[in-house]
């Protein structure tokens, strides 16, 4: 019985030591080596992008990968049977991206992308777009947000645009003020509106069909809709006093706003079907820069009822308002991440302005700018970077910080002030 | 019957006479060995009782030649007392007997008859008491040879038990040692295997923390892992430390996540300080191991 007990206990023991297990809990922060090798193309002539290098372009700036210098590539595979996996690995690269582009009948373009898993040895993506001659970038940002997704688990958010709004001196007393849309990569800019008057505030609809912004060219603050597609513009509040800060509801059916009509700065919502307008705070200190909550059933917005600004929200159904910041004596500009858990806003912290993060969740606020001065954040729809304005030397330029603060990067320079960028939402 | 029958009684007699002969024989060696057994046998407990009761036995006696000798003296004190009386009422009684003297004789007739009546009866009674006497003696005779024979049974019972309660004493005995050396060897054998043990744990736990490093240096996280993601990669190792296989075990259900702990595994490639390692310990414990990746150090 002894034997017999002493034998299981040994059998337990040498099956238990079997599945020893080692718990790994740490990682590194470092990018993950990726090639993606120039795309073919069978004809003489030139394309009017080199797609490969967007792609490569792309994935570099969101701060996850370390691109493959194309000279350091021992050959330029365009198919899965020219792949020779050993010479990539032992090139170090985690992952390489191959692809051709073909000219269609009809005058289109196809191109033709494979990603594979250098280690595993295995095909993760197989696919295509197509797309006119002009949309060669639009389609390589397409590409890059495919690879994205299928390497961090997360949707990519290249092919997206930004709006801001840049101001050039002409002389003592005049601007030149430009709101302008380019892509997330700061390329293809298009200029929307200009005017010798500020332009302040722009805001997205969820559709990305449509813009609000405030307008002083009638010589007050006024706001406007504008129709991206169309150019159709709509001056949509001519109130008394100060008329600013739009925010667009996730449906898309209701703006919201600050009117000081009443007396001091309020924020109201305006049913832009009907035009109707409901006044949502009653407070007497400044209530501004409204924006919604993900469910849109509530509106957060920036305050200094408590002395100094801080975050509040307010219910819209209920007027139940909670204070959502409490560290440092300056936090203004919220935004929420599209999964409503992460705040993003100005927060002062000993004089200077950054951007900083606060997670709903834990409470814990992490600055992510060092430089200072540093305004008006905006979210990439996936939630991964940051785009915000600040100062450099005496120019206002635009720069980028991923979500976890350890990306950052400059946007390219434009010809004077670049300030107030506003990313879209996913663009169809 | 037969002439040829009655040849056979001779024979038959004589082989009778000759059995019972040797049964008589083998009785007396029988008596023999018992006496001399019972010689063995004495026990100090029986004469320590023995003795005990004897003791017990002499007090009584002076108690009750004690008893005796109070109740003479009391019996002479009183029969002097009684003569006395006696005396005095001698005359009272002779002129009483003088009268009855007549009637006596009557009587004394008549008791004379009953008392040969009686005393015949009582012969025939003493006689028959006498048989009975007799026979009692003869059937306690014969139960004291059948007690007899019993106890000599009983005897030799007991002895035999002894000598088997001997036997399998010593045999016990002799399995007590053997389990002794069994266990000691036993007891030796596990401390070997205990130190062995030790000495293999020692060697997996470093071999772990070569694992776990050389692991650990590859690990990239994608930006989908959050603090919290488990998966488990089940690997397989070559006794040189090179890895020949990893696959998903448990996934976390987030692609991205789990193909970056395969790949760090794959990335780590191979873990040369393993080579070094004991092959039965490799055997056992490291040829193959799981994973969990459960990152903590995240921001989220």
């Amino acid at each position: 019985m002894l034997r017999l007990g002493a034998l299981l206990l040994f059998i337990w023991s040498s099956l238990a030591q079997a599945e020893l297990t080692i718990e790994i809990t740490q990682g590194v922060d470092q990018p993950v080596p990726v090639a993606v090798v120039p795309f073919g193309w069978q004809q003489a002539r030139s394309l009017p992008e080199d797609v490969a290098q967007i792609i490569s372009d792309d994935l570099y700036r969101s701060g996850l990968f370390a691109m493959m210098n194309r000279n350091n590539m021992l050959s330029f595979p365009t198919r899965s049977k020219e792949v020779y996996f050993r010479d990539w690995r032992l090139a170090d690269q985690d992952y390489m991206l191959i692809g051709q582009v073909l000219a269609e009948a009809d005058g289109r373009y196809r191109i033709n992308y494979e990603l594979y898993d250098v280690v595993n040895e295995t095909r993760l993506l197989a696919a295509y777009i197509k797309g006119t001659n002009k949309q060669f970038r639009r389609m390589a940002h397409r590409v890059a947000d495919a690879v994205y997704q299928k390497l961090t688990g997360i949707p990519g958010a290249f092919a997206t645009e930004i709006v801001y709004v840049t101001a050039q001196r002409l002389s003592q007393e005049r601007y030149n003020y430009r709101l302008e849309v380019s892509d997330a990569d700061g390329a293809n800019p298009k200029v929307i509106l200009q005017s010798n008057e500020p332009i302040l505030s722009p805001s997205w609809s969820r559709d990305g069909k449509k813009l609000a912004y405030v307008s002083f060219e009638t010589g007050r603050p006024a706001i406007f809709i504008h129709d991206k597609l169309t150019g159709a513009r709509e001056q949509v509040t001519r109130y008394r006093g100060l008329n600013g800060a739009p925010s667009w509801s996730p449906d898309g059916k209701t703006l919201a706003l600050t009117l000081s009509k009443d007396g001091n700065p309020e924020i109201y919502t305006l049913d832009i079907a009907s035009r109707k307008l409901t006044r949502v705070t009653r407070h007497y200190g400044i209530d501004t820069e409204a924006t919604w909550s993900a469910d849109g059933k509530s509106i957060l917005f920036t305050s200094n009822r408590g002395g100094a600004p801080q975050i509040y929200q307010q219910e819209l159904a209920t007027g139940w308002v909670e204070r959502l910041t409490f560290e440092g004596d300056y936090n203004a500009k919220a935004h929420l991440t599209h999964d409503g858990r992460h705040l993003v806003m100005v927060h002062r912290n000993r004089g200077s302005f950054h951007i900083a993060v606060q997670d709903l969740k834990t409470g814990r606020l992490d600055v992510l700018s060092q430089t200072s001065l540093d305004e008006s954040p905006s979210i990439a729809p996936n939630g991964s970077i940051v785009i915000y304005a600040t100062q450099e030397g005496d120019k206002e330029v635009l720069a980028a910080v991923s979500l976890d603060g350890q990306v950052k990067f400059r946007l390219p320079s434009k010809s004077g002030n670049v300030r107030e960028p506003a990313w879209s939402p996913y663009l169809q | 019957m037969s002439d040829g029958l009655k040849s056979y009684i001779l024979p038959t007699i004589l082989a009778l006479l000759f059995h019972a002969g040797l049964v008589m024989l083998t009785a007396t060696t029988w008596f023999e060995t018992e006496g001399k057994q019972v010689r063995v046998t004495p026990r100090h407990i029986n004469a320590e009782l023995v003795d005990l009761r004897s003791q017990n036995k002499a007090k009584d006696e002076a108690k009750r030649k004690a008893d005796a000798s109070k109740k003479a003296a009391a019996k002479k004190t009183a029969s002097k007392k009684a003569a006395a009386k006696k005396k005095a009422e001698a005359k009272r009684k002779a002129k009483q007997r003088a009268e009855k003297d007549k009637q006596r004789k009557i009587a004394q007739k008549k008791k004379a008859d009953n008392k040969r009546k009686a005393d015949s009866k009582r012969k025939a009674e003493a006689e028959r008491l006498s048989l009975a006497k007799k026979k009692k003696a003869d059937q306690q005779k014969a139960e004291q040879k059948k007690a007899d024979q019993k106890k000599a049974e009983q005897r030799k019972q007991a002895e035999a038990r002894r000598i088997a309660d001997q036997a399998e004493q010593e045999e016990k005995l002799l399995a007590q040692e053997r389990l002794r050396q069994q266990q000691a060897q036993q007891q030796a054998q596990a401390d070997a295997e205990q130190a062995w043990q030790a000495q293999a744990q020692q060697l997996v736990a470093s071999a772990s923390d070569v694992i776990r490093s050389g692991v650990q240096s590859q690990w990239v996280r994608p930006a989908s892992a959050r603090n919290g993601m488990v998966v488990s990669v089940r690997i397989r190792l070559l006794p040189t430390g090179e890895v020949d296989d990893a696959n998903i075990f448990k996934s976390s259900g987030d692609e991205a996540f789990d193909r970056s702990a395969v790949k760090a595994v794959l990335k780590a490639e191979r873990f040369p300080k393993l080579q070094n390692i004991d092959p039965v310990v490799f055997d056992r414990y490291l040829r193959q191991i799981v994973l969990e990746f459960r990152p903590d150090d995240l921001r989220y």
